[in-house]
């Protein structure tokens, strides 16, 4: 059982560890829009160079 | 179900915005993705950039106030009309579209988009770019403001969440052990471990619950945030005396586990209400207006026009002041102002008020009051002043709580002050156990989840719901006033009939072409009614000579025919029949040929509304700034008696009479009912300005017309029929856990099933009956 002495100070830090990186990254702001990143991701890079290239093409 | 064909989103009517494109798309941006999509170009087609409404957005006074940095060129704009993904894809990639933007960043939960652009763009082209992609654009001053003070308080509570949830879970971990069976030295030590963990949560996380309960103090108020400062505070204290002493009454994980759910729901009911805060009213109003000042014809938005500037006010445009007028005559619509549907004429010198509508071509107006001062600013003014009063409002649960917080305060009193004659260490202890589970929690995080669960699911019916305590008003009404212009009816005229009955199609082109530039509303409705007549090459009229006669009408020479036709379309001298109905006269060269009635035309489903309203054995009103007559016509059509219908009202004294007949529903538009909307217990507005309409109505729902009173009804007797639910339950629960308490079987392990029970209790109930 004396391994508690051990693992209870572990778990410990390891919770404090988490909620500190939780608050820095609330601090600089990472939580302020939850939205807009979630779109971001399934963005279509393709179609904006396809417009650019049929563009000159055309030219 | 039909999905939007580019981005696959269900298109559903209501919370969108009007579909004016094609409606295989649920907005505009997925309509022009997919063209692109398909191997089209896309190019802007506007190339007169600068000379438009946004040419003061090229000034250098407005750069140098709107940069957010010095020397880079950053703006913010607001953008209405964010849809689906696509609108983010779009807006994002406006660089690929428009050379010389370099960066844009959209941040949604704030719908504002930071833009970056180089030093040759110029910023009115960015603004009407965005608009031809199909946004509302608005550029915003600083950051200093409502949406940063918004960002600051959503992070300061984040972290409290955080640190409570967090810390919570860890005590458990550590009380655990002990409720199986552990004893001895490390017990001890996982006790303590609690107790340490336990301090943020006391000093960080619950923070807000101090500040609102000695508010509640100060104003000699019992409310639930003062029942939670008490449990928390008392079961952390009684904790640690028992653990200084060595017994096991422990509550650090019970207590901490349930500040940790009330805090979640309040933020979650926070970040609901956020979406409808919006900014700047004043200017919203105005939003895309220009007007062209002094001689030099400077052009400034409504807001920079200052006392003694002489305005140029176009046809369509809203007067931005309150002023005189300078040109001979004019005429306004003054339906913004009055709610009258006819429009008004001016003389010369005549003082015109900011928010009349011009008809007429153009009109000089110089400023006496700017936006500000003007008449309309003082109104929106008070309004502001009435919201914060309206705010006060006390609503059943915080009734219920304050009684319940008080009847467990008076028993544990008394039972400390009874059974301390036998056991005063036991008095103490039990009286204190009863504190921390009679804790309303129930009505702690119970009715914020129902409200803001109600509030979301009338967002996707298209209803804005913007005060929680909305629900609780709207179930106990029983008097209804009906606005009727644009609430009833729609805001526009009907062709009631003609005299001779027939007319010629000849006559019709010919009126048609003297109406030509014309806003007036007669002309409006004849352009929808005849609008077959332009398909027609038959009779082809060619207007020579347009005269728009204020306070007369129309007067035309056209020639239809290879024939000279002098026509005019005229308000008669000596109205002929039908007091009640709007008639013009139309004379060729002259001599009277025709005569057109107008009424207003009444909404189709209006009729109906009442009756299911006078099922529901409400008493109803109406409310016009029409005439008398028209508006009794009007009424004995839906059966109204007569007592019942206020008419010749102004925006003034509508809302006295709403005063009057308080507790009541008021229906109207966010235009001229604004201070009548405001006054009202519980007000639906079924038009106007998003912004505006919103800060003083209680309800906005644009496009869903009278009738969604039936369904607002509907879900507020659900929303109610919750809250009592689990008010009852509460008071069950605290009834069978006080008496526990007090008869001493009250122990942690207790506590600690007993509360996340009830907890789970009331958050089933909540979501299965508004799911």
């Amino acid at each position: 059982m004396s391994i508690v002495y051990l693992l209870a100070p572990l778990a410990l830090l390891m919770a404090a560890g988490f909620i500190a990186a939780c608050l820095w990254a609330l601090s600089v702001g990472q939580f302020d829009d939850l939205e807009t990143p979630a779109q971001r991701i399934l963005r279509d890079e393709n179609l904006m160079t396809l417009n650019k290239q049929t563009k000159k093409t055309q030219t | 179900m039909e999905i939007c064909l580019y981005c696959q989103t269900a298109l559903k009517s209501g919370a969108q915005l009007p579909r004016a494109y094609n409606d295989s798309f649920c907005c505009q941006s997925c309509q022009t993705l997919w063209t692109l999509s398909q191997g089209e170009v896309f190019e802007f087609k506007s190339e007169k950039s600068g000379s438009g409404q946004w040419a003061y957005l090229d000034e250098k006074e407005f750069e140098d106030n709107y940069q957010l940095m010095t020397g880079r060129r950053r703006f913010k704009f607001f953008i209405e009309g964010i849809v689906c993904s696509s609108c983010v894809h779009l807006i994002e990639d406006l660089p690929a579209l428009l050379p010389g933007v370099e960066s844009v960043r959209l941040d949604l939960s704030e719908s504002t988009a930071l833009i970056e652009i180089n030093s040759i763009l110029k910023l009115s082209k960015v603004a009407e770019s965005l608009e031809e992609l199909g946004y509302k654009v608005n550029p915003v001053i600083d950051q200093k403001d409502l949406l940063d003070q918004q960002k600051n308080q959503n992070r300061k509570s984040l972290k409290e969440l955080a640190v409570a949830g967090a810390l919570a879970g860890n005590i458990m971990l550590f009380t655990v052990p002990i409720y199986a069976g552990l004893e001895g030295p490390m017990a001890l030590i996982f006790q303590w471990i609690s107790f340490f963990m336990f301090l943020p949560v006391l000093i960080f996380s619950a923070r807000p619950f101090y500040v609102n309960a000695w508010q509640s103090l100060q104003k000699r108020m019992v409310n639930v945030d003062l029942t939670i400062v008490l449990a928390l505070v008392f079961g952390f204290l009684l904790s640690f005396v028992n653990l200084l002493q060595g017994r096991d009454e422990l509550y650090f994980d019970s207590t901490a586990s349930f500040l940790f759910l009330i805090l979640a729901s309040r933020f979650y009911m926070r970040k609901i209400q956020q979406k409808f805060l919006r900014r700047n009213v004043l200017t919203q109003f105005f939003h895309k207006e220009i007007y062209e000042v002094g001689y030099q014809k400077i052009k400034k938005p409504a807001e920079n026009i200052e006392v003694n500037d002489i305005v140029q006010v176009h046809a369509g445009q809203v007067v931005p002041c309150d002023g005189i007028l300078l040109s001979d005559s004019a005429s306004f619509d003054l339906s913004y102002l009055t709610g009258e549907a006819w429009p008004q004429i001016f003389r010369s010198q005549g003082k015109i008020f900011a928010g009349s509508k011009l008809i007429d071509q153009s009109a000089e107006i110089k400023a006496v009051e700017n936006l500000q001062h003007s008449q309309l600013g003082q109104l929106i003014k008070r309004l502001d002043s009435l919201s914060s009063i309206s705010e006060v409002y006390k609503t059943e649960t915080d009734r219920a709580a304050h009684y319940l917080t008080l009847g467990v305060l008076v028993t544990a009193m008394l039972f400390f002050i009874v059974y301390s004659l036998t056991n005063p260490v036991e008095a103490f202890q039990r009286s204190l156990a009863l504190l921390i589970v009679a804790c309303p929690c129930a009505i702690a995080f119970g009715t914020p989840l129902a409200l803001s669960l109600g509030i979301k699911r009338a967002l996707q019916n298209g209803f804005f719901i913007r005060t929680e305590s909305f629900f609780e008003r709207m179930a106990s009404i029983k008097t209804i006033i009906l606005d009727k212009t644009g609430t009833l009816t729609e805001s526009r005229l009907e062709l009631v009939r003609t005299f001779p009955a027939e007319l010629s199609d000849d006559l019709k082109a010919l009126i048609m072409a003297a109406e030509t530039n014309s806003r007036h509303p007669v002309a409006l409705t004849l352009k929808e009614n005849w609008a077959h007549l332009n398909k027609n090459d038959d009779n082809q009229v060619q207007v020579i000579d347009l005269q728009t006669k204020v306070g007369f009408g129309v007067e035309a020479l056209c020639r239809l025919h290879k024939e000279d036709v002098v026509v005019s379309v005229t308000k008669p001298e000596n109205p002929v029949q039908q007091n009640h109905l709007m008639e013009v006269v139309v004379s060729l060269n002259g001599a009277p040929k025709a005569y057109l009635f107008f009424q207003e035309k009444v909404r189709e489903k209006s009729a109906g509304l009442i009756e299911k309203l006078y099922k529901q054995k409400m008493n109803i009103f109406i409310l016009t700034g029409d005439l008398r007559l028209r508006a009794l016509d009007f009424a004995k059509m839906f059966k109204i008696p007569n007592f019942r219908v206020f008419a010749d009202q102004t925006a003034e004294s509508k809302s006295q009479i709403v005063a009057e007949h308080n507790p009541c529903l008021y229906v109207g538009d966010g235009f001229n009912d604004l201070l009548a909307l405001k006054k009202a217990h519980v007000s639906y507005a079924i038009e106007g300005q998003f912004d505006v309409t919103l800060s003083v109505a209680d309800v906005y729902a644009p496009g869903k017309g009278p009738e969604g009173i039936l369904y607002l009804m509907q879900l507020s007797h659900k929303v109610q029929s919750i809250i009592r639910g689990n008010i009852f339950f509460a008071l069950f629960y605290n009834l069978a856990a006080g008496g526990l308490a007090l008869m001493g079987f009250m122990n942690p392990l207790l506590a600690a099933v007993l509360m996340p029970i009830s907890s789970t209790m009331i958050l089933t109930h909540t979501l299965m009956r508004l799911k």
